[in-house]
């Protein structure tokens, strides 16, 4: 049987461009890419954050950050719905659903090296980017998330920040292995 | 006889996105938010096909299988898995349960429309009769 000490943050956050960039086209329709460096900017405005975690072998949880914009863009695509006509609760589901397809292909990369896992269920929580009420509901949330396993180490823990173009703004997300 | 289908599935956008891939067959979509919900819907509703999403709130999806095929009123319903963790472990446990075929998600419509044609036939939707 294989251990997480198998997976490495770098081919975590490999599987996960690559899932971003294979869910936004196929599922959205809209490409994602990668920001280079100079083009990545501090998060400001309303924000959704989708936190999602795997647990098991492994522990890993992932929170995605999407502008209201970008949130609001991916939802109307989906639901083929004009964006004024979307409530929050619509959009909330469909950056869900974007964090399930996105951990989901992680995960199955990591069940195949036989480490034995399970993803949770996503958790939307939505504030002004950059606040302590946003930090707080966010950490309130991959707490949830983390159950049982309790806290995380940081001293033990390894830590990814990708930021990616999606049509309506940068969506960021942070990953913790 | 239009087909029957039921998504069981905690997100309303694939739902809805199962519902608008059989917009142009001779089908009536019926929906589920979770598995305990899904079940009772199955057995109200005897569906032609289900698909069927293996992370959910309340029961998830390979127990929410293992449900259906212990009922004997909707045993034989032939389920099709939608779902994001598309690895060898569930697959397996899946498999076991009779599953009839899978569609990683992200999805098309095509891969969706591909796949239950293999199950059940499906027709076009007949023309709206002209008004008088």
């Amino acid at each position: 049987m294989n251990h997480s000490s198998e997976i490495c943050i770098e081919s975590v956050t490999e599987w996960l461009t690559q899932a971003v960039q294979d869910v936004s086209e196929t599922m959205f329709s809209q490409a994602a890419y990668p920001a280079r460096p100079l083009e990545k900017s501090v998060e400001s405005g309303e924000v959704l954050v989708a936190c999602i975690g795997i647990r098991g072998d492994c522990q890993l949880e992932v929170a995605l950050h999407f502008p209201q914009l970008l949130a609001g863009r991916l939802a109307s695509l989906s639901l083929e719905m004009p964006a004024a006509e979307l409530d929050e609760k619509m959009v909330d589901d469909v950056a869900g659903e974007f964090s399930n397809m996105v951990v989901g292909a992680v995960k199955s990369r990591i069940s195949d090296l036989e480490i034995v896992c399970a993803m949770t269920v996503p958790r939307v929580v939505r504030g002004t980017a950059g606040t302590p009420d946003l930090v707080q509901k966010v950490k309130a949330a991959l707490a949830v998330i983390r159950g049982s396993a309790g806290p995380r180490d940081p001293a033990a823990s390894a830590f990814n920040q990708l930021v990616f173009h999606g049509g309506e703004g940068l969506l960021h997300l942070e990953v913790q292995l | 006889m239009s087909k029957k289908i039921l998504t069981i599935d905690d997100s309303k956008m694939v739902r809805m996105i199962v519902t608008s891939t059989f917009l142009p067959y001779d089908c009536l979509i019926v929906g589920a938010a979770d598995g305990a919900e899904g079940v009772e819907v199955a057995l109200k509703e005897k569906p032609d096909i289900i698909f069927l999403d293996i992370t959910m709130p309340v029961l998830n999806g390979i127990d929410t299988l293992a449900k259906i095929r212990a009922t004997p009123e909707i045993a034989a319903i032939p389920v099709v898995m939608l779902t994001a963790e598309s690895d060898g472990q569930r697959l397996g446990m899946a498999d076991q349960l009779k599953v009839s075929g899978y569609i990683a998600k992200p999805f098309k419509g095509e891969q969706l429309i591909a796949l239950t044609k293999k199950i059940i036939p499906l027709a076009p939707k007949p023309p709206e009769p002209k008004k008088p």
